[in-house]
């Protein structure tokens, strides 16, 4: 009797006690210093966790799509500032995807991106303006690409901030509306410059980032 | 480029250009000469002048159907083909022209090579392929190198029936083209056909008119057999062939496995290089004598050699597939 008495005060308590020490565990988590999810601030793009995509036409027709896989990137912005805002990416040319090895070796070669050439592809901000939709805004810089420098103007979306792994983040996307022979890049295009040659012309770049606030 | 494209631009139409200039170039010539009071002169070489300009208007069409725009001086060195052509061209045309002696000529050779190689290679001191003192010495070396070889095109080409040049010639380019083109690796699931890491699709279309045009001077000479070729010929095909070989070796290539493999290895481009000092087989004592298909024969052997031995360590150059199972994931794993 006195045994089970004993031990349903030691479950009675154990219980409790098990809670007390989880409680304790979580109490000790949450007081860690939570991550600073305002927006304000200098970020460095996660190549992990971002993208940049390209689309051009083919044949006319086809909306056809690669990606580059090497990346880099950092930009500041803050959405209550954002004239203050600076964006600056650095694309390795040579790492240009399309799914299939062959193609990707061709477009590395002076046929199209001439990598040894040219290995980079490049933009720098200029301006930050803020658009008419909610979170949208006009990113104006340099994009060198062919060894090219051109003004162009990216529509941008502000996807906001976050939290990753205990760190703060921040999302956004970015789509450029480009011409390819305004960087030199004719080769295998319509004589009259337009989509309907091999190749079109016009090139839509998606650039899709996450990024660790700094 | 559509296939029916690539075919006229660069078969048919330099091939044409080339043929069929020649001859109406020769008839017209025949016609004046017999006005002559003395008739044609036996000795005359015939206006053997056009041939440059027969083979600007021949190579240039296939760059301008790819890339319409004409740009003074590009930025990117591989669109300096067309400069490139019209610079042999024009040296040609004043050498067979003025006809200076072969050892001047030769000396004059050196620097216009030098450009040419030096158009291409710009870039290389900025790649990190050589040094500026080394990039100095590989454009020196090249303008003599393909010097040498173009005076030894030329100085037996007096000796040589032009149709015997330029098949020779032919047999030495031709391989260049499916060479620079290579493109899927050997162990892809299409069918191979993998000579060398390249990837180079437009230095391919330019030796296809190239090698078209060396055919049509070959077809055409039947019909105007005084002609001869040298000073006319030797300097554009040796230029353009190295140009789309220079271009191909350090701008073209592979990407696949552990960074950028060269489009062609050293000893491959060296090979390709002399292989048209073949055409000077034929006029060397002990065999200029033969019959001229042997004189065809062993000039054709040599380059076949040369261009065959290229193309072999061209393929091996191809770099092996990196092996399966890399996980692009791994340093994100990694990462804490």
């Amino acid at each position: 009797m006195r045994f089970r008495t004993l031990s349903l005060s030691l479950s009675t308590l154990g219980v409790p006690a098990l809670a007390l020490a989880g409680w304790a565990a979580m109490s000790a988590n949450t007081a860690a210093p939570r991550p600073d999810l305002a927006s304000a601030g200098t970020y460095s793009v996660d190549p992990v966790h971002s993208g940049v995509f390209f689309q051009i036409k083919h044949a006319g027709v086809t909306n056809f799509y690669g990606r580059f896989n090497t990346f880099s990137g950092s930009f500041s912005f803050d959405p209550a500032a954002p004239e203050d805002g600076s964006f600056s990416f650095t694309v390795d040319a040579a790492s240009v995807d399309t799914g299939a090895e062959g193609r990707d070796n061709h477009l590395r070669t002076p046929d199209f991106f001439n990598v040894r050439q040219f290995p980079e592809i490049s933009f720098q901000s200029t301006s930050v303006t803020p658009s008419q939709e909610e979170g949208a805004y006009r990113i104006e810089g340099d994009l060198t690409l062919h060894g090219v420098t051109k003004p162009v103007t990216a529509d941008m979306m502000w996807l906001g901030t976050g939290e990753f792994r205990n760190a703060p983040i921040g999302a956004f996307e970015a789509t450029f509306r480009i011409k390819r022979s305004d960087f030199d890049m004719t080769k295998y295009m319509a004589e009259d410059l337009s989509d309907s040659g091999g190749l079109g012309n016009n090139v839509t770049l998606y650039v899709s980032v996450e990024a660790r606030k700094e | 480029m559509e296939p029916s494209e690539i075919i006229l631009y660069a078969g048919l139409l330099p091939g044409a250009i080339v043929g069929v200039g020649l001859l109406c170039a020769w008839l017209t010539w025949r016609a004046i000469e017999k006005r002559r009071t003395a008739g044609p002169r036996p000795h005359a070489l015939g206006p053997i002048w056009v041939l440059p300009i027969l083979l600007g208007l021949a190579l240039i069409p296939i760059d301008l159907a790819r890339d319409p725009r004409v740009q003074v001086w590009p930025k990117e060195t591989t669109e300096r083909f067309p400069h490139i052509i019209v610079a042999a061209c024009l040296f040609a045309l004043i050498d067979t022209a003025v006809r200076a002696p072969l050892w001047l000529s030769a000396i004059l050779r050196i620097p216009l090579f030098g450009a040419v190689s030096w158009a291409i290679l710009e870039p290389l001191p900025r790649t990190g392929d050589a040094s500026p003192g080394g990039f100095w010495l590989l454009i020196a070396g090249l303008g003599a190198a393909l010097a040498a070889v173009s005076i030894a095109i030329d100085a037996s080409a007096r000796r040589v029936p032009t149709w015997i040049t330029a098949l020779i010639l032919l047999v030495a380019i031709a391989p260049i083209a499916p060479v620079v083109l290579s493109d899927f690796p050997p162990d892809a699931p299409r069918p191979a056909f993998s000579l060398s890491p390249a990837h180079f699709a437009q230095g391919a279309f330019q030796a296809g008119a190239l090698i078209a045009a060396l055919g049509a001077v070959a077809l055409a000479h039947p019909l105007c057999r005084a002609l001869r070729v040298d000073r006319a010929l030797a300097v554009p095909t040796i230029a353009l062939a190295a140009a789309i070989l220079c271009a191909a070796r350090w701008f073209g290539g592979s990407w696949a496995g552990a960074g950028w493999t060269p489009g062609l290895p050293i000893p491959a481009l060296a090979l390709f290089l002399l292989a048209p000092a073949a055409a000077a087989v034929p006029a060397l004592p002990g065999i200029r004598r033969r019959g001229p298909m042997i004189r065809l024969g062993l000039g054709a052997l040599f380059a076949a050699i040369c261009a065959g031995l290229g193309t072999w360590l061209a393929h091996e150059s191809i770099p092996a597939r990196p092996p399966p199972g890399d996980d692009p994931y791994a340093d994100f794993y990694d990462d804490p």
